[in-house]
């Protein structure tokens, strides 16, 4: 009975074994005092988020990264979805900003502000690198390839993933709360299309909208 | 008329009769007779007690008064005294005897540059006059023209046409023997030095003079009967009729007179007893035949006259002076004033090489002339105060009737440029304070010579200063000589032998002293190891031993110090020395802990000694401070000090034990190794005072010479010092736990020294740390609990029981961590030593409470620590991994974990996979 039942859930099992294992790497690596904690934490999250995944569903499980959410999808889903998720998230974002002091005194870093072509390699660069991670570990590995068969729920459970990363790293800011706060979004869109490009374009815009906010609200 | 006859032989006789009358009854012995004009005197004499030799001597003083008349003298200083090329000098003269104030005189200087020697064939640039040779005029325009145009732009206003016009009225017109002279009868003299006569200066020929009408060679003199005075005082006309020459005739119109004797013709005036020829007749000289007069000795500019009130555009040119300006040098004075040296005591110009100067002043001295006006002596004054009467063209002398006397005056013809010449003087040389001040100084001032052969004498440094250096050190030259004597006297018996070179040369091959020869070598050092048959004195060498009186000796350290200027040799030396007293040391007093038995307590030795010089520890500086506790060993407060001698081969005798000189007194009372009756070659002190108070005892003993039995007194001696008892923490093994590095030091010579911390100390991760305390004074470190309590703490935990000196541990914290270790030690005076002080020296016990002291240390992994502690193949892994950057590390480390988890995840996935044959 357990063994057939280890047969029949291994790849759930294992798969869940490998995204537990990413987030401890993620959360418990001792830092070096030989090397920028920045640059650590970019090379373990490039490691655990994007490699791990990749090499795992085409190394493990043999299966092509359109599993993953690399795809095209559906496109009304997809279009429709970013264009409902952003509005929701600038909804959500309009009343945090109104109605906690969430975001008092946030800004951005003075060289984003007063440099135009930093704003724009840290909104194309960073905040798309960072989505990028976010979405092919949250939205692919974990709620396409892994929580599949959980449904619509998986939406919610890779979003509390990412959010109990967050509180157990202490890495809760408020550059985070867009981050968090989009995140049951694109799950969702991630859902709707079965892919994680469109979950990622409307991800990676949001951020810049959120960023250019901060810029123009005093 | 016969009657009248009669009359008158009447009235004689008659008065004749009365006259023998009244005198007839009168004894002879009271008869009055008419005194002498010597018995006058005499009488005289004696009633005011005045002593004949006396008046002689004033009177003898009086007769040359005339010849010792103060005459107007000039000193020069220079500032700075020991110019260099180029460098910019003042010379300062400073006239006396004038008087006239100083800014009254009229300075002439003159200044000689090198190659400008008077006459034809110097350079051209030294014929300033432009006359075809090199006079002495050049030589005044050279300087008068530097003071008078302050470095004015001569050349520029010169090509600017500048000297077309003067309209500056700078003109000065100066006065015979000084500016306040106003309207005063000028009389020019000149001083002969050796003689003391002041001659008028004159226009007139030179050989003027009054002239008697003697024949031949005879000469004129006064000459008088000779007189000798008599045991009575009265003088006696000499009966043979001889004369003496009283003085020298004056010539008048009435012809020669005398004011005492006749006018004689002789000829030799010294010896002359007879008047040869009678002297009748004379000529006298005039003055209008010696025309008195005088002369500046202002240099001129050609064509025109210095002082004359007239100062054109053709003088402003030759001066160099503006001539738009009155007062080009900007010292308050007209152009031709400046020229004339009017107030100008002082003159400034730039050195050069073989530079001489002079300076000739002119003023009015204090000394009258004996002409019937107001006048006194217009004289001048040389910078060297040199200008013989040989120079002179000729002496004479002339007349003149004043008050009814004729006066004579004695005339000379001189031009006193002719003296300018011999008045140079070298800044540089003679009489400058051109020489070095040195000083030498010696530490320590009474040092130690160990004759044992242990080499553990002072090093006594001596250092010399300059405290009148130009040159840097770098460029001072230094020669040191060391000399000894048995005593510290200039002239010694055996006279100081000199040991410079022979304290390197040395039986053994000893080297004491340090280099003593050459560029800003400004101290030496001689370590004081010389042993008793150590030979010194050149040809004739001695043992050191026989250079010495008693157990001490004297050293004198000579420097000759120089400093060279340029290529041309121009050096300024100096000389110093100093004495330095030594004592030699071949038996020590020997130190010990002491024994406290019995009621009413006793002291022993405790056969502990105490400062011997060495140490069981492997560290230098613990060595090095091991061996300065042999010559001043550190005791703390109340303790008691045991002294000892060896005498084992009764070699002493009649001990004298003091304490800083004050008698230290050993008896059965304070030990039963004294003796009541004569102090032993054992001793107690206690040790009371404060912190860093030093005692010195000294033991002064007979001493047999068992060579030569022969006796002589020796004393020896040992300074104590007291210190707080301090403790430190050290390894024991420095390869394991060492001192952290700081940092290093570097030396003028661009060495390295490492700082090393005396705070932290630095390990290997697990190592086995021992760590010890280090307690000063030394013999702290002995005593056993509780007298010291040794409370050891590990990051404040508590390790051992307080009784050991080392700790020991083993460094296994993490990478990086770091341990607080710290001792609490206290010292507790034992009770016995306590009721010892007590009643042996009746120190209260209150007096002897216990200290405390403590040491705190950080001991931290050294960095890379693993990976010096691996070894063959692991460091060289390692070694490669140091080198490659952190970030492909970090990389790597996170790789291999990725590359772990899906290791596990295809194991998973393989032994989860369900066999081909068991699928339905």
């Amino acid at each position: 009975m357990s063994s057939n039942f280890l047969v029949r859930e291994r790849e759930f099992l294992v798969t869940g074994g490998v995204v537990i294992a990413a987030l401890l790497l993620v959360g418990l690596t001792n830092p070096s005092t030989n090397l920028n904690p920045v640059v650590q934490s970019a090379i373990v999250s490039l490691a655990a988020f994007l490699v791990l995944p990749l090499l795992y569903c085409k190394m493990i499980l043999k299966r092509p990264w359109t599993e993953l959410g690399f795809q095209r999808g559906s496109l009304f889903a997809g279009i429709g979805g970013s264009l409902i998720a952003i509005s929701a998230g600038l909804v959500f974002l309009f009343g945090l900003m109104h109605f906690t002091p969430l975001f008092e005194g946030a800004r951005l870093p003075v060289s984003v502000e007063k440099n135009f072509f930093v704003f724009l390699l840290y909104e194309v660069v960073l905040n798309g690198w960072i989505a990028l991670l976010l979405e092919v570990f949250f939205r692919g590995f974990v709620m396409l390839l892994w929580l599949r068969r959980l449904g619509f729920l998986s939406v919610f459970v890779q979003a509390a993933l990412f959010a109990g990363l967050v509180y157990e790293t202490n890495s809760f800011s408020t550059q985070m709360i867009p981050l968090l706060l989009f995140s049951p979004l694109a799950g969702l869109i991630a859902y709707q299309s079965r892919s994680i490009l469109a979950s990622w374009a409307a991800s990676w815009f949001f951020l810049f909208l959120v960023d250019a906010l901060l810029l123009i609200v005093p | 008329m016969h009657r009248t006859a009669y009359k008158k032989t009447f009235r004689i006789l008659s008065l004749f009769l009365l006259v023998e009358l009244v005198f007839s009854t009168t004894p002879v012995a009271l008869a009055i007779s008419i005194p002498s004009a010597s018995q006058v005197a005499s009488d005289l004499e004696q009633r005011y007690n005045l002593n004949l030799g006396a008046i002689r001597e004033q009177g003898q003083q009086f007769n040359v008064s005339d010849q010792k008349k103060i005459a107007p003298e000039a000193s020069v200083y220079f500032s700075p005294s020991d110019p260099k090329p180029g460098e910019e000098i003042m010379a300062i003269a400073l006239p006396i005897y004038f008087a006239n104030g100083e800014d009254q005189l009229y300075f002439t200087w003159y200044l000689k540059r090198a190659g400008c020697s008077l006459g034809q064939g110097a350079p051209a640039r030294c014929d300033l006059n432009k006359d075809g040779r090199v006079t002495v005029e050049d030589w005044k325009i050279e300087a008068m023209r530097i003071l008078a145009s302050n470095n004015f732009d001569y050349v520029t206003a010169f090509n600017n046409g500048g000297y077309d016009s003067d309209n500056d009225s700078d003109g000065y017109k100066a006065r015979f023997g000084g500016d306040n002279k106003v309207n005063a009868p000028n009389y020019c003299y000149y001083h002969d030095n050796a003689s003391g006569e002041n001659y008028e200066m004159i226009s007139g020929p030179a050989s003027s003079s009054v002239s008697f009408d003697c024949s031949g060679n005879l000469q004129p003199v006064c000459m008088d009967t000779n007189q000798t005075v008599d045991s009575t005082g009265g003088t006696t006309t000499s009966a043979s009729g001889s004369l003496s020459v009283s003085g020298y005739p004056t010539c008048s119109a009435s012809g020669a007179t005398c004011s005492v004797g006749t006018p004689c013709c002789v000829t030799d005036p010294t010896n002359a007893t007879t008047c040869e020829e009678v002297l009748s007749s004379c000529t006298p000289s005039t003055v209008a035949d010696a025309n008195p007069s005088c002369q500046h000795l202002f240099p001129n500019a050609p064509g025109a006259t210095t002082g004359d009130g007239a100062f054109g555009a053709r003088e402003e040119n030759f001066w160099q002076t503006d001539s738009h300006d009155p007062d080009t040098a900007d010292n308050g004075s007209k152009d031709e004033a400046n020229v004339s040296g009017l107030d100008s005591s002082r003159f400034k110009w730039n050195y050069l090489d073989g530079d001489m100067i002079g300076v000739v002043i002119e003023g009015t001295t204090v000394v009258m002339t004996k002409h019937d006006d107001s006048s006194s002596m217009i004289m001048w004054a040389f910078s060297n105060n040199d200008c013989p009467l040989s120079n002179a063209s000729g002496t004479g002398s002339y007349s003149q009737r004043i008050r009814g006397y004729s006066v004579v005056f004695p005339t000379i013809k001189i031009d006193l440029n002719s003296c300018l010449e011999r008045n140079l003087i070298d800044p540089t040389k003679g009489g400058q304070a051109t020489n070095l001040e040195v000083h030498v100084a010696a530490n320590p001032t009474a040092p130690l010579d160990d004759m044992s052969g242990k080499d553990d004498g002072d090093t006594l440094e001596v250092a010399a200063t300059v405290d009148n250096s130009a040159k840097k050190l770098a460029d001072t030259f230094y020669d040191w000589k060391v000399q000894l004597s048995p005593d510290g006297t200039p002239n010694p018996s055996g006279n100081w032998i000199d040991i410079t070179s022979a304290l390197n040369n040395l039986s053994d091959g000893r080297k004491l002293l340090s280099s003593v020869r050459g560029i800003g070598v400004n101290t030496i050092n001689l370590r004081l190891n010389m042993r008793a048959n150590d030979q010194f004195g050149g040809t004739n060498p001695q043992a050191f031993s026989s250079f010495l009186n008693g157990n001490d000796g004297y050293l004198r350290f000579f420097v000759d110090v120089r400093e060279n200027f340029n290529s041309s040799g121009a050096v300024r030396k100096g000389r110093g020395s100093v004495l330095v007293r030594f004592f030699t040391v071949e038996d020590q007093v020997r130190a010990y802990i002491v024994n406290v038995n019995g009621d009413p307590a006793t002291v022993s030795l405790s056969g502990q000694e105490i400062c011997t010089g060495t140490t069981t520890s492997e560290n230098p500086a613990q060595q090095a401070l091991a061996k300065l506790e042999a010559k001043v060993c550190r005791v703390i407060e109340n303790e008691i000090v045991g002294l000892s001698v060896d005498n084992s081969n009764g070699v002493y005798s009649n001990f004298n034990w003091t304490i800083n000189g004050k008698p230290l007194v050993c008896n059965t009372k304070v030990s039963s190794q004294c003796f009541d009756d004569r102090q032993g070659n054992i001793s107690f002190f206690p040790v009371v005072g404060s912190p860093d108070d030093t005692s010195t005892i000294t033991l002064t003993a007979n001493k047999i010479d068992l060579q030569t039995s022969t006796e002589k007194t020796v004393t020896l001696s040992r300074v104590f010092k007291i210190v707080k008892p301090t403790v430190e923490i050290v390894s024991t093994d420095s390869n394991v736990v060492w001192p952290k590095v700081l940092g290093e030091y570097r030396d003028a010579n661009g060495k390295l020294f490492p700082d090393y911390s005396k705070m932290t100390l630095q390990t290997f991760p697990g190592s086995t740390v021992v760590l010890e305390a280090n307690f000063i004074p030394n013999f702290l470190g002995s005593l056993l609990y509780p007298r010291l309590e040794r409370a050891w703490t590990i990051d404040d935990v508590p390790i051992g029981n307080g009784t050991t000196s080392q700790i020991s541990f083993t460094a296994n914290k993490p990478d990086g961590s770091i341990y607080n270790i710290a001792i609490a030690a206290v010292y507790r005076p034992s009770d016995l030593i306590r009721k010892a002080l007590s009643d042996i020296w009746g120190i209260s016990v209150l007096d002897s409470p216990e200290q405390y002291f403590s040491a705190t240390t950080q001991l931290e992994h050294a960095p890379n620590a693993s990976l010096a502690r691996l070894q063959g193949p692991q460091k060289y892994l390692a070694l490669l991994s140091s080198y490659l950057p952190a970030s492909l590390l970090f990389s790597l480390r996170v790789m291999l974990s990725i590359g772990l988890i899906l290791f596990v995840a295809g194991l998973a996935h393989t032994f989860t996979r369900v066999p081909a044959r068991a699928r339905p």
